[in-house]
């Protein structure tokens, strides 16, 4: 027994040394922060660890822990308190903190914080992931259909960013 | 794909993979893990015991993510006073419709169950307590309250004439309680008192889709006298959509509800403050595309302009039980810069001028 919980525990380990900076990278693109990011890959990984004899099992093990990130990441918006900042301070930027090693003149990823949740899980899955529109349903749990709104409506508000509008253009 | 998905392919990846993460943290993976798999055991376990003494009492997952175990107290809530246990965890515990549960907090770790994952977001305010909620339709639903430095002891009377106290752990270097709520029960005061026990502050809750919500804080010799009034500001948003608020005015204070119309299931989302920008770290739900700017302005006001970095939007004044607000609807993608509030005359009563980002 023990050693099948050794063995399950280094496939495991492979599994989050490999995967690791792709979900401090995805999740990045989720929540804009570097902090958030790794302690929500941490608290994704702790979660796969604990069901990892239904995850390794699974069709797409990767596609399994990117639902649980998501999922994980759906709650920090459940909240329904909404603060103000107009009468004082000007609304907090989702800016990228400081210890990251962006480069500076990046735009593309506050440009994805002002998208609504929804829409920015579905551009990461869709076009960081390469997944395919059926794929993404599927980890987001809803309709092909909506996977396509969703992802053309962040693609007309994106439109404007000049990273892409530069690239179009040329 | 289109150019434009092109384009997003391309940056997304080449911004990505500027980022370093820092080295992965195999231990508190695993430390995090055993932490779920130990809550897991320890309910079962208590479970079986519980099962045995009453013949009855299966452990329930409710849709929180939070393990309950069946336990024969009356009151519909309750919440012990949290301890530090041997390994240095806060330990948080308490019933809810007689139903057991508990969790233990490790020292800069947050708490294993979704449901309190808020315990780790948020944080005090400037008012005597600050509650953070998760919920679900028809669920229980857990707070997190978050007490100000000082503040020592909060007595919340619950809408069936309970009393429940609620004292601090640590989460996160904050000072927490957490309380687990049926979904028919809800807060309807809370006082806030300081460690000599001298009442600091009290307030009465809005409660609407399940969750409370604290808006006002009253002196001890304060009383309410703020009366009840409610009406719903309606418009349109740049694309189109119906939009509204509802506005709720009592001795609660003043708190909205915005909907989304008319699409079909759209959660009302519910703020007892001005309304949201976009941009915080709090969001609407995914529902919405939009979002509601504006709140309560001066009586005096006959329209107010707020500046956008999409361009200024001018709104007239709504009236609501004498008081007045000023509410536009606007599709996410701007940053507020500025509002300016005029009289009827088109005099300038009041300027905001909202600082310029970094």
């Amino acid at each position: 027994m023990r050693a099948d919980r050794d063995g399950h525990d280094a496939e495991f380990d492979e599994f989050m040394v490999s995967r690791w900076p792709s979900l401090v990278r995805f999740a990045y693109g989720l929540t804009g922060d570097h902090g958030h990011a790794e302690d929500l890959a941490q608290a994704t990984l702790a979660k796969a660890l604990v069901s990892w004899s239904r995850v390794s099992r699974a069709e797409d093990p990767d596609a399994y822990v990117r639902r649980i990130l998501v999922n994980l990441n759906r709650r920090r918006f459940r909240r329904r308190r909404v603060e103000e900042r107009l009468g004082g301070e000007a609304p907090e930027a989702a800016a990228p903190d400081s210890t990251d090693r962006l480069d500076q003149r990046a735009t593309l990823i506050p440009a994805l914080m002002e998208l609504p949740p929804g829409q920015r899980a579905v551009v990461m899955l869709r076009y960081w992931d390469g997944l395919t529109e059926t794929q993404v349903a599927a980890i987001l749990g809803c309709s092909v259909g909506n996977v396509r709104s969703q992802a053309s409506r962040a693609l007309a508000r994106l439109r404007t960013n000049p990273l892409l509008h530069d690239w179009s253009a040329s | 794909m289109t150019d434009i998905e092109l384009a997003l392919e391309h940056h997304l990846t080449h911004e990505l993979d500027q980022l370093q993460p820092r080295p992965v943290p195999t231990e508190a993976v695993h430390g995090r893990a055993r932490a779920i798999r130990r809550t897991r055991r320890v309910w079962a376990a208590g479970t079986l015991a519980t099962a045995a003494v009453l013949g009855t009492g299966l452990s329930v997952l409710n849709p929180m993510g939070l393990r309950l175990s069946a336990d024969g107290g009356g009151n519909m809530v309750t919440v012990n006073a949290p301890h530090t246990d041997a390994k240095g965890r806060s330990v948080f515990s308490g019933s809810e419709e007689g139903k057991r549960w508990s969790v233990a907090v490790a020292p800069g770790e947050c708490p294993s169950h979704d449901g309190f994952a808020e315990a780790c977001s948020g944080s005090p305010g400037n008012d005597p307590v600050e509650l953070a909620a998760a919920t679900s339709a028809g669920s229980t639903t857990t707070y997190a309250v978050f007490f100000r430095s000082d503040i020592a002891r909060i007595d919340m009377t619950l809408s069936d004439g309970e009393q429940v106290t609620l004292l601090p752990g640590t989460v996160h270097g904050n000072r927490v309680a957490l309380l687990v709520m049926p979904p028919k029960i809800g807060i309807t005061r809370a006082g806030a008192y300081a460690a000599d026990g001298r009442l600091v502050a009290y307030s009465i809750s809005f409660q609407a889709d399940g969750v409370a919500h604290l808006a006002m804080w009253y002196l001890p010799d304060e009383t309410p006298t703020q009366p009840e009034a409610s009406g719903t500001i309606t418009g349109t948003t740049p694309k189109g959509q119906k939009a509204s608020v509802d506005v709720h005015i009592g001795p609660f204070g003043f708190c909205y509800t915005v909907t989304q119309r008319p699409t079909p299931g759209a959660i009302p989302a519910t703020n007892c403050r001005p309304l949201t920008a976009p941009g915080s770290d709090d969001v609407p739900p995914r529902d919405l595309d939009w979002v509601a700017l504006g709140g309560r302005v001066d009586g005096q006001a006959n329209h107010v302009d707020f500046e956008l970095s999409t361009g200024t939007v001018r709104v007239p004044v709504v009236h609501i039980g004498g008081y007045s607000f000023a509410v536009c609807f606007e599709d996410y993608g701007f940053t507020v810069l500025g509002k300016t509030t005029y009289d009827a005359s088109g005099q300038v009563i009041d300027h905001t001028q909202l600082p310029a980002k970094p």
